[in-house]
């Protein structure tokens, strides 16, 4: 199995607001020695209670959280992400096709043509017509919102995904729909996703493996049905049954 | 265009209402203007014969429609105290048109100031990550807000007046003798006025930019790959901008109406003046045509930045 991303012996810190101005700012550890594996065109869920540092674990991978130790490599394109919250999450004041173009431009694509093409496109794969390409968040609902969220991460073609609570935010008919779009895209792009949650029934139906996180610590890595037959740890044992 | 002419409409009502309302307010104010004019010593029959020769003895709504006829013409009436000739009172129009276009150079050129440096200041204070810098400028407009207007002119009259002798206190030049001498005398004033001004919305924007950053879309915007000057200037910008426009057209009426202090201590014949001298007079019919204006300029203020809003921020369209 080919792997598309390995974190090893990870530390992640947060500066923590210091007393004075003239005090040294601290370092507050909050991910503790994490190790795990991502194999290529699997589904990874990560699951734990909030503050456990699942987030703070997905924005250490994409890069956006400096201070850390240990190492992470992804042998792909530059992961993306898709947020929970799809009405914060847009950029109120751009259009769609504005916010679809972005990730292009940022990769250095120049011709307009080219990019007004790939943003057609993308938009046609999430289930949206191109009359969308003009219209503001403020004007979408909550699952178009989230299908413009699905297309921005997957507009610059990355390989690995990593979706932070992609179905919380949304109506239960809602989700099934966006749930349905996800294993589509995933099947027609070949992506590998990481499924963060702390909904377990929504985990144990979609991931082919399961990590389980507590207070920045890893408890258990595995497959799910394993997993949820035959757990280790106490801990997961209690988030299943709960 | 349908939002304009809506907006148009509730604007001309505006100022229906605000006509009504100081045309009565002067009705009710003890005193007989016929009285006033010819003075104590008149007879009888000579205040009779001037209250009839100006319509006072007509019944209110026609006295009103009289009067908004002569507004709407540039007919405001004519001053009780200043006089064109021995025997001819001025017209209110003549005078205000006057003192009109030093206040509104003023206005103008602090207007300018306050845009020009509390725009980049605000996103300097709201974009840094310096904690020292931060620390220096609110220390700095927490200052500046501060001092109040008529100290801040004495310390810019007594500073460039005085020892730099960039300017001549006092030496005001009409505009008509020699315009960039007009303007190089208002700047000082404006400077006067703009600097309070500029602190405040500078820390407006400074908020509103710190919020801004804190949203989702600005950590979407990162994890897209965009880097933290990209964020600030092409994200976050135009959003944090919002707010500030309204602030800014908030201060815009304010100092439309005049800045009487500031006139006052540069010796500026602007109508902060006028109005001091009207009132102190019982000049009524300046006093009611400068409460006319002032309400106007400010109600016509916040008309614009309606306007402008609908154009920065797209989501005032559904509501």
């Amino acid at each position: 199995m080919v792997k598309i991303l390995e974190v090893k012996n990870l530390n992640v810190y947060y500066k923590a607001k210091s007393k004075s101005i003239f005090a040294r700012p601290e370092r507050k550890q909050v991910l503790f020695d994490v190790s795990f594996d991502v194999n290529e065109g699997e589904i990874f869920g990560i699951v734990g209670e909030s503050g456990c540092g699942k987030s703070t674990l997905s924005k250490t991978i994409l890069g956006m959280n400096p201070l850390y130790d240990g190492s992470i490599v992804h042998n792909s394109v530059k992961p993306q992400m898709i947020f929970q919250d799809p009405y914060s999450s847009l950029n109120p004041a751009w259009t769609i096709g504005r916010i679809l173009s972005e990730p292009l431009l940022l990769s250095g694509m120049k011709d307009k043509a080219e990019v007004k093409a790939a943003v057609y496109d993308m938009l046609g794969r999430v289930g949206l017509d191109e009359s969308y390409y003009g219209r503001y968040p403020s004007q979408l609902s909550g699952g178009q919102r989230q299908r413009v969220s699905i297309a921005t991460a997957l507009i610059a073609r990355p390989k690995l995904v990593i979706a932070d609570e992609p179905l919380s935010a949304l109506d239960v008919t809602i989700q099934a729909q966006i749930m349905e779009l996800l294993m589509e895209l995933k099947k027609d792009l070949g992506l590998t996703y990481i499924f963060i949650s702390h909904d377990i029934d929504v985990v144990y139906q979609l991931c082919d493996r399961i990590m389980v996180m507590k207070d920045g610590r890893v408890v258990e890595i595995g497959e799910t049905i394993e997993l949820f037959e035959n757990p280790e740890n106490a801990y997961t044992r209690q988030l299943i049954d709960a | 265009m349908k939002y304009i002419i809506k907006k148009l409409l509730t604007l001309i009502l505006t100022l229906f209402f605000i006509s009504v309302l100081v045309f009565l307010i002067f009705q009710v104010i003890p005193g007989d203007p016929a009285l006033s004019i010819l003075g104590t010593e008149a007879t009888d029959e000579q205040v009779e014969a001037l209250r009839e020769q100006l319509g006072l003895n007509d019944p209110m709504p026609k006295r009103y429609f009289n009067w908004l006829t002569g507004v709407l013409t540039g007919d405001l009436g004519k001053s009780y105290r200043y006089q064109e000739s021995l025997n001819e009172q001025m017209a209110v129009s003549r005078l205000i048109a006057g003192k009109l276009p030093v206040t509104l150079t003023l206005a103008g050129l602090s207007l300018l100031l306050i845009i020009i440096f509390s725009i980049p200041i605000g996103i300097l204070w709201g974009g840094t990550k310096s904690r020292a810098l931060d620390g220096v400028l609110n220390v700095l407009s927490q200052f500046t807000m501060s001092v109040p207007s008529f100290f801040l002119g004495i310390i810019i009259i007594y500073v460039f007046g005085l020892i730099m002798r960039w300017f001549t206190p006092g030496g005001y030049v009409s505009y008509r003798e020699d315009f960039w001498g007009y303007i190089r005398y208002m700047l000082f004033p404006a400077i006067t006025v703009a600097v309070p001004k500029v602190a405040m919305t500078a820390k407006f924007l400074r908020n509103s930019i710190i919020t801004q950053l804190k949203s989702d879309y600005v950590r979407t915007a990162y994890s897209k790959g965009a880097r933290r000057f990209r964020v600030l200037f092409v994200h976050v910008l135009k959003n944090a901008m919002i707010p500030v426009v309204t602030f800014i057209g908030i201060i815009a009426a304010e100092i439309a109406a005049g800045s009487i202090v500031v006139e006052q201590v540069f010796g500026l014949p602007g109508i902060g003046r006028l109005l001091v001298s009207s009132i102190s007079t019982r000049d009524y019919p300046v006093v009611q045509a400068l409460m006319l204006y002032i309400v106007s300029a400010v109600v016509i203020v916040y008309f614009v930045v309606d306007i402008l809003y609908r154009y920065i921020d797209p989501r005032v369209e559904e509501q």
